[in-house]
This record gives structure tokens, C-alpha cells and sequence, in this order.
């Protein structure tokens, strides 16, 4: 009984999860952002919304030396 | 535990960063100029804060009365990330100013350590909900405090003459050195 | 032959440039906080080790199956599932190193090393190659932070000494630096810093130099 609560507490956070994610991937950055650079090179989280544009970022700065 | 100990102790005594080692990837990452230190500090406090409440209404709300405590890291880890992706899309939505400052730096929350450890310790602790939102509001200050001293250390780093094999973070672990040392001298003051 | 000439000179590799805590900055959370002695280091290790090389499994196992839009929070699941058993079993069998690892061990589900290894390799490769990038990177996390206590325990008490963790047992303990000679500021914060810094720079040196060398043969 007690392990259908678990996977059912576990179950609804993934969707909750899921659902605010698709959310935030469909709505546009605000006119005036989208080239912000970003100034952190703190993490190894590939999915940073802005580490294409910190890669982009390094990669000019690599192409320039 | 007095409420303004409590403050204290979170915020400066056993500071989240210089004490106890928690939410270095950030800060080392993002904080070399001060006005992205000082949006990520907000944003850190605004998470923090709400998060961990969230966290522990989830707790002692949820998981206690059905016996499920050994669920409380997956809870907490998604609630966080759920967390972080609300206010995102709330903040993309309704103010493009306060995204610029802030919105940059969310996803970078979600895994940082400081938003679980806060989440996690408050549970160990055994705070009531008063404790928690004190706790919960002194830690990531002490977090703001530090990112901010340190930024305005690493501006005034560039353009000196540091070693070739020091530059860049091990130099910023050398002052973050000093700076634990000077901190260090307020324990046992609690 | 070729390829065990290019594995071992990926280990190599892997363990100086690509260093996880020294080179590439992940998971030093950890590693500046329970480097008190050597002790502790192989215990987080081990436990980060099981949980890098299981997630890879796992997360390489339904990489097919998890939508692209979703695969953050199943990866996060997955992880936290893992730390918690792992946490359990430390718990239970080796009471004295959970006691000193703390929160430490619920920290390695927001470790950067696991999370950015799951995306990075393991969601993009089958379970073979997996298994062997999880290892090594664990193994290199574990030799970082070995050295890391090696040095802070050396000088912070003057002995290294290693025991049981099952059972409590000491299995050797010497002393190396006389009492009294000591530097007890290693045990603390700011003896954490400094021999993080420098091992990072070491670490940054010898890049610069194979840098250096490989310019020089470039240019000529």
C-alpha cells in the first residue's frame, strides 16, 4: 500500500515536472534577452538554457586567439 | 532556539559557503563582476526561501502521515527543479526587467547544492515552521553576503599580476581562503 | 595494441587535464568539505563511484525510451533513487563513515559530475561505453580527493591512518611529522581552500605546459 503512495507521490511530482518544463520551452524569451551573455562558468549542466550561448561564447573567444 | 540566533548563525556564524563548503560551483562561477553576484544572490534567497517552505509543507504535510520519509530526497529534488521552472516561466511571462536581472540564473539553482542542503537541514533540525522560514531566509544571505564581498575581491584581481598557473579559480580559492579565516573567528560565538 | 595504448592515454588524460574536482570544477562541494582525512575520502569515493557507474546504466538504458523534453526530471529521479539506497546501505553498514559524511551523501544527487556525465555520455551511448566512462570517472573523483585528504591529514594531525569502516577496526596508523609539529589549520576551512588551490594550480600548470609543448611542435 504503501509503495503504490510512493510511486504515485513520485509519479505526480515527474509530471508536474514535465509539464512546467514543456511550459517553459514554449514560451519565448522576452523581446531584449535574448542575447544576454551569461558569465557563469560554474557548472557542468549541459542543459543550462544558456549554455549553447556560453559555448558560442568560448568558442569565439577560442577562435580569436 | 531564538529566532534572532537563528538569523545569525545561518547568516554569518556557520555561513553556508565559508563554513560549510555548500554552493561553491556558483560561486565560483558567478562571481567575478558584482552586478551578476548581486542577481544571483537575490535570485538564491527568493528560491531558497520559497523552496525549502514548499519543502517542508510537503514534509509534514505529505510525508510524514503516510510513513513515507525515506521518500524526502526525490521529493525534495523535484520540487525544487518544479520550483525553479514555475518562477521562470512566471517571470518570463509577466516582466521581461526582472527576467534580465534574475532569470539568467535560475537554472543554474536547481542544482545547487544550497537550495537541498537548506531543504534538507531544516528537516534535520527538527524546525517548526517559524524556524524554517528564519533559517530559510539567513542562509542564502549569508550566500548573497559572501558572493558579493568576493566579487568586489576578484574586480579588484583583474589586471594584477597573478601567477600564470594561479589564474582564474585557484586564486579565488586563495581569497576565499582568507576570507574563511577571517570568518572563522566569529564561531563559538553561538 | 593501438587501443590499449589510447585507453590507458584516456586514463591519463581523464585523471590530470580532464580532472572532474581539479580540472573541470565539479564537485568540489564535496570534496573541500569531508577531506579530513583519508578515511572519509575513500568512503565518498566508493559511494560516488556506484552511484556515477549505476546511473550511467540506468539512464544509458532508457535513453530510447524517455522523451527528449522530459529526460531532466527522469535523470534526477533515477540519481536520487540511487543516493537514496546508497544512503541507506552506508547507514546500515558502515554507521561511523555515515556519521561523518553527513549531509554530504544527500548531496551527491545535486553533485555536478553525475547529472552532467548522465547528459553528456550516458544519454548518447549504449551501456558499455557507459560502464567505462562512469568507473573512470569515479576513480579519478576518488584518486582527487585521496590526494586531497592525504595532504590535510599529513599535516593537519601529522599521522595517516586508515580503519575498517565495517567494523571499526584500525588497519594502520603512522606518524609521520613529530608531535607538536603540526599545522592544525589544515583540518579547517581555510587549510581546505589553500590545498585546493593548490592542487588546482598544479593541475593548471601542467596543462599550460602541455600546451606550451604542443605550440612548440606546432610552430616548428
Amino acid at each position: 500500500m504503501q509503495v503504490i503512495f510512493a510511486i504515485l507521490i513520485a509519479a505526480v511530482l515527474v509530471g508536474l515536472n514535465a509539464f512546467l518544463y514543456i511550459r517553459n520551452r514554449q514560451t519565448p524569451v522576452p523581446e531584449g534577452c535574448e542575447n544576454i551573455k551569461p558569465d557563469c562558468a560554474a557548472c557542468g549542466i549541459g542543459d543550462c538554457a544558456l549554455r549553447s550561448k556560453f559555448l558560442e561564447m568560448k568558442e569565439e573567444e577560442n577562435g580569436d586567439h | 532556539m531564538n529566532l534572532f540566533t537563528l538569523f545569525i548563525s545561518g547568516m554569518l556564524i556557520n555561513n553556508i559557503i565559508l563554513s560549510k563548503f555548500i554552493g561553491m560551483c556558483p560561486f565560483m562561477g558567478v562571481s567575478t563582476k558584482m552586478e551578476s553576484a548581486v542577481g544571483m544572490g537575490l535570485a538564491v534567497i527568493f528560491v531558497v526561501f520559497c523552496a525549502s517552505v514548499l519543502s517542508w509543507g510537503l514534509y509534514y504535510g505529505v510525508l510524514v502521515p503516510l510513513h513515507l520519509e525515506y521518500m524526502k530526497l526525490i521529493c525534495f529534488i523535484l520540487l525544487i527543479a518544479a520550483f525553479v521552472q514555475f518562477v521562470e516561466l512566471f517571470i518570463k511571462k509577466n516582466s521581461p526587467s526582472l527576467y534580465k536581472q534574475l532569470g539568467i540564473y535560475l537554472p543554474l539553482i536547481t542544482t545547487n547544492c544550497a537550495v537541498l542542503y537548506v531543504a534538507l537541514d531544516n528537516i534535520t533540525q527538527e524546525y517548526n515552521l517559524i524556524e524554517t522560514i528564519v533559517n530559510s531566509i539567513g542562509v542564502p544571505a549569508g550566500f548573497m553576503l559572501m558572493l558579493c564581498i568576493f566579487s568586489t575581491i576578484r574586480e579588484r584581481l583583474r589586471g594584477n599580476d597573478v601567477p600564470k598557473a594561479f589564474e582564474g579559480n585557484p586564486i579565488a580559492f586563495i581569497i576565499a581562503a582568507i576570507m574563511a579565516l577571517a570568518f572563522s573567528s566569529l564561531s563559538g560565538l553561538v | 595494441m593501438s587501443e590499449k595504448k589510447e585507453k590507458s592515454g584516456g586514463l591519463l588524460n581523464r585523471l590530470l587535464v580532464e580532472n572532474p574536482v581539479f580540472g573541470l570544477y565539479l564537485g568540489i562541494c564535496s570534496s573541500l568539505a569531508i577531506t579530513t582525512n583519508i578515511n572519509n575520502a575513500i568512503g565518498m569515493g566508493v559511494a560516488v563511484t556506484v552511484v556515477l557507474t549505476l546511473s550511467n546504466i540506468l539512464v544509458s538504458a532508457v535513453r530510447n525510451a524517455t522523451p527528449d523534453d522530459i529526460h531532466i526530471p527522469v535523470y534526477i529521479v533515477i540519481i536520487a533513487t540511487l543516493v537514496t539506497i546508497v544512503g541507506m546501505l552506508i547507514q546500515a553498514y558502515t554507521p561511523s563513515l555515515y556519521s561523518a559524511l553527513g549531509a554530504f551523501i544527500d548531496l551527491i544527487v545535486v553533485n555536478c559530475i553525475i547529472l552532467g556525465r548522465a547528459e553528456a555520455f550516458a544519454s548518447m551511448n549504449p551501456i558499455g561505453p557507459s560502464i567505462a566512462d562512469g568507473l573512470s570517472m569515479g576513480f579519478s573523483y576518488t584518486l582527487s580527493i585521496m590526494a586531497m585528504s592525504f595532504i590535510r591529514q599529513l599535516l593537519g594531525t601529522g599521522t595517516l591512518s586508515l580503519s575498517n569502516p565495517f567494523t571499526n577496526a584500525e588497519i594502520f596508523s603512522l606518524r609521520l611529522i613529530p608531535e607538536g609539529f603540526e599545522l592544525p589549520f589544515f583540518k579547517e576551512q581555510f587549510g581546505a581552500f589553500i590545498t585546493f588551490a593548490c592542487l588546482a594550480a598544479a593541475v593548471a600548470a601542467y596543462k599550460n605546459h602541455l600546451e606550451n609543448a604542443s605550440k612548440k611542435k606546432g610552430s616548428k
